[in-house]
């Protein structure tokens, strides 16, 4: 593959180019002159505006007459051109969006500077302080050159399809090929095909019509809008769903640990990144418990409370006139109700709304003795674990749970948590995205793929990619190289 | 019905998964309170008794698995069938899927009595029984790789407690073990039985067999599982006599939370609160497999349906729970299934292999002879 020549005839040539990329919806081929000028580019790389005008057009002018590769040179009004025999060299360069022309009978390629450069709006929705400062647009093509730019590679697969009687969606399928599980693959490509209906608006509708388990609260794919954290999970073995008119992309299949995962989690140091996941990770089992916890303890057990800390307790709820079951319910709602005003408000206004409304009214029902303050400020920190969910949707899923888990303290204090508690891991345990585990490498067991699902470790680790992608390509780099330990002083 | 239970490759589960369905369908209940039964009969020598009950064990296991490997792939129910014909067959299957229900009861009767002798009174038994069959069900229906995935996670959820053990140490007298071996060996002997019956639950290997991937590792993995929870007995029995007296240790029913009180920790006091609620994590997995085993056997020999055997068994226990109103009914549910399962769990293997290994003889003669 490295320094193959590059066949003369034109016919041969367009085999190589389409065998090499075996899965890409937009290759294009053109033949001018009557089959013997072969134009060939990748659509989603490529400046159209500058491709009819300096490439096409002059190119059709000269209808009919026999050139040659440097006449041709002459002709175009580009800055950036150039001569090669070598094959692989025509591949990478199609893949950064150069325009590969080809003259019957000539072994030899010359390729012209035509890329676009692609737009991307500001992430609002996934922030990162380090990392890429770019989220998809509402294009699908400009999508797919953002994948594109991040990953020119020739196995980097693209498939093409149209959803939706009347809304007529068109479907970017991409994937790493030789990476991604053909199982998988399959999996989504027939739901995809076998959906029948009317309109497909959004890639969050369309994510909920071909999930596994429909009813429950937890999303089996994840939505992101971060080009560079669909390039991670790409390279994991993910696969990506792109909609037009949708600037979130769906990943699937998907482990709920993947909801748990940022990208900023990769751009800062493994030993910070582990922190900072750990920490995250924590937060949100923790936010679905903390408010429960405290009812349980309150309501039945308040031996377990420490004497000299069972004082401030008594103390904050002396004037409270409500069981804690209510107490604790009223205020998640209230936080649950200033989240969702601060979120239909306009952002400027939403952010002091919130705050005033969350300052005032907190203050306001610890002074009229409503609620205590240990249970405001256990509620507010349960809010704030959270919120720091990287996925908005999961976040939702974390909010909502503790609404009956709290339900279930009050009624039957622990028990009713530690029910609740294995009813959540039955749940978990039945889930799968797209067939595959949900919980996985929890279960199936697999201690080795720890490292990409939960932990955060150094380079040399992830050597070789998970079990989870199943394609021909196992490692990423030789793992024997990266674990070279040299003695002192050499 | 048919000796051979074919099982689909999609279905089947790999063999050191085995570790954990073995050893979480041994912890139960037991853990909580055996410490007493033990040393009534040999004091101070507990500790052998468990160690000896454990090399049982090893050994019944051993032979079942022995057993098993004759007519592979097989349950128990299959076995039956090719063991003793068709209707004495049938006849020990209905006694076997019948016996599989019986734990899941006595679990919840036990359970019921830890959380209400020591969280709540008031928590009524009905409900405790509702919830945890409600569990149960939804477990089930998510099929035999769900159940084996719940025993994985909730060992992760619970074998720290282990690590508890550092606290009463520090308050250990272990001149509590001495004299050793005073105890005779008729004493000895009612000791490692009913030490046995607490390590009950390896026996689920006569109904998982056919599920797993690599049948050649079960003996691998399952005596894996067992060396573990002997373990695990082992140092929480001796735990319970360095820690106690006996006369402390014959008043506590439930010796382990009795131990687990002394806990204290900055946030937390009265440590036995966050481990009985976390014991649903350590009962639900028997209750899991139990009942499928159960519900498996009714498929087998009745051509039952699982997803309505499952329904069937579950109201089933749930209307005998009302029967049991007191304590002294709940132990004479416990001494009738004990003695039940003794000869059911442990003493059975030992006449099912012989005659195992004859009707194989048999068969093969006879397969020779007709060629």
């Amino acid at each position: 593959m490295t320094n193959q020549p590059l066949p003369a005839s034109l016919k041969a040539a367009v085999t190589f180019v389409q065998d090499s990329m075996p899965v890409t919806a937009d290759l294009v081929v053109r033949t001018l002159h009557g089959h013997s000028l072969g134009v060939l580019f990748v659509n989603s790389l490529v400046d159209s505006d500058t491709l009819q005008r300096a490439i096409l057009a002059p190119l059709q002018r000269l209808a009919g007459r026999s050139n040659t590769l440097p006449e041709l040179m002459e002709l175009l009004p580009l800055g950036n051109l150039l001569l090669t025999r070598n094959a692989s060299e025509v591949l990478d360069y199609l893949l950064r969006g150069w325009v590969y022309l080809h003259l019957h009978g000539h072994a030899q390629a010359l390729l012209v500077q035509a890329d676009i450069t692609p737009e991307k709006s500001d992430p609002q929705r996934e922030y990162a302080v380090i990392g890429q400062q770019a989220a998809f647009t509402e294009n699908l093509d400009n999508n797919v050159t953002l994948i594109r730019k991040l990953l020119p590679d020739t196995s980097l697969c693209h498939e093409s399809l149209t959803i939706g009687t009347r809304s007529k969606t068109r479907v970017g399928m991409m994937y790493i090929g030789d990476v991604a599980n053909e199982q998988n693959l399959n999996t989504l490509r027939q739901r995809l095909q076998e959906l029948e209906i009317d309109s497909v608006i959004s890639s969050s509708v369309l994510s909920q019509l071909i999930d596994d388990n429909s009813t429950s609260v937890f999303a089996q794919m994840l939505l992101t809008e971060r080009p560079d954290f669909v390039a991670y999970a790409m390279n994991e073995g993910k696969i990506v769903l792109l909609l037009d008119g949708s600037s979130l992309a769906v990943l699937a299949p998907c482990t709920l640990w993947d909801f748990m995962k940022t990208a900023e989690d990769y751009n800062t140091r493994w030993n910070l990144g582990m922190f900072i996941r750990g920490l995250r990770i924590l937060a949100m089992l923790s936010s679905t418990q903390i408010t429960a916890l405290y009812v349980a303890a309150l309501t039945f057990h308040y031996q377990v409370i420490p004497v000299n800390l069972l004082d401030s307790l008594i103390e904050s709820r002396l004037r409270v006139p409500f069981p804690p079951l209510y107490e604790a319910l009223l205020l998640e709602f209230i936080i649950e109700l200033l989240r969702e005003a601060g979120a239909r408000l306009p952002s400027k206004v939403g952010q002091t709304m919130g705050i005033v409304g969350g300052i005032v009214i907190g203050e306001a029902a610890v002074q009229a003795g409503f609620t205590s303050n240990i249970l405001i400020m256990l509620v507010a920190l349960g809010a704030l674990a959270s919120f720091t969910s990287p996925n908005y949707i999961f976040g939702m899923v974390i909010r909502v749970l503790r609404f009956p888990m709290i339900i279930l303290a009050g009624w039957f204090g622990a028990l009713g948590i530690a029910l609740g508690g294995a009813f959540l891991l039955l749940h978990l345990l039945r889930m799968s995205s797209l067939g595959h585990p949900y919980l996985w490498p929890m279960y199936p067991l697999r201690l080795r793929n720890w490292r990409e699902a939960l932990l955060r470790m150094r380079a040399p680790a992830y050597a070789n990619r998970s079990d989870y992608a199943q394609g021909a390509d196992k490692s990423r780099f030789s793992a024997a190289k990266a674990k070279q330990k040299r003695d002192i002083d050499e | 019905m048919d000796v051979p239970a074919h099982v689909p490759k999609r279905l089947m589960v790999n063999a050191y998964l085995l570790f954990f369905v073995v050893h979480t369908n041994q912890v139960g209940v037991g853990v909580l309170g055996f410490h007493r039964l033990i040393a009534k009969y040999v004091r101070q020598d507990a500790w052998i008794a468990v160690l000896l009950a454990g090399l049982f064990v090893h050994l019944v296991f051993w032979v079942m698995v022995r057993t098993l490997r004759l007519f592979e792939p097989t349950d128990l129910y299959g076995l039956h069938r090719a063991v003793w014909g068709k209707w004495l067959g049938t006849g020990l299957n209905v006694f076997y899927l019948l016996l599989m229900a019986a734990p899941t009861l006595v679990i919840i009767q036990t359970y019921t009595e830890v959380l209400q002798t020591w969280i709540s009174p008031n928590l009524s038994s009905w409900f405790i029984s509702l919830a945890l069959l409600g569990l149960v069900v939804y477990g089930l229906l998510g099929g035999l790789r769900v159940i084996v995935g719940f025993c994985v996670l909730s060992l992760f959820l619970t074998v720290w407690m282990a690590l508890l053990a550092y606290y009463p140490l520090q308050y250990a007298v272990w001149t509590h073990l001495q004299p050793v071996l005073e105890a005779n060996a008729s004493d000895m002997m009612t000791a490692v039985q009913k030490m046995s019956l607490t390590l009950s639950g390896f026996e689920i290997i006569y109904f998982v067999y056919p599920y797993v991937r690599e049948p050649r590792q079960v003996m691998r993995y399952g005596q894996l599982g067992v060396l573990f929870t002997n373990l695990l007995y082992l140092i929480a029995m001796l735990t319970a006599t360095v820690y106690f007296s006996h006369d402390q240790l014959m008043r506590n029913i439930w010796a382990q939370l009795s131990i687990l009180k002394i806990i204290q920790v900055p946030f937390l006091e009265r440590f036995e609160y966050v481990v009985i609620p976390l014991w649903v994590f350590v009962v639900l997995p028997n209750m899991l497999l139990y009942t499928w085993a159960s519900t498996r056997g009714l498929k087998r020999v009745f051509r039952l349906q699982q997803k309505k055997g499952v329904y069937v068994v579950a109201l089933l226990l749930f209307g005998l729970g009302f029967l049991f109103k007191t304590r002294q009914q709940v132990n004479h549910l416990n001494d009738l299934f004990n003695d039940l399962y003794l000869y059911a769990a442990f003493l059975y293997p030992l006449v099912l292999y012989p005659a195992a290994l004859i009707r194989k003889k048999w068969q093969q003669r006879r397969e020779v002879r007709s060629s």
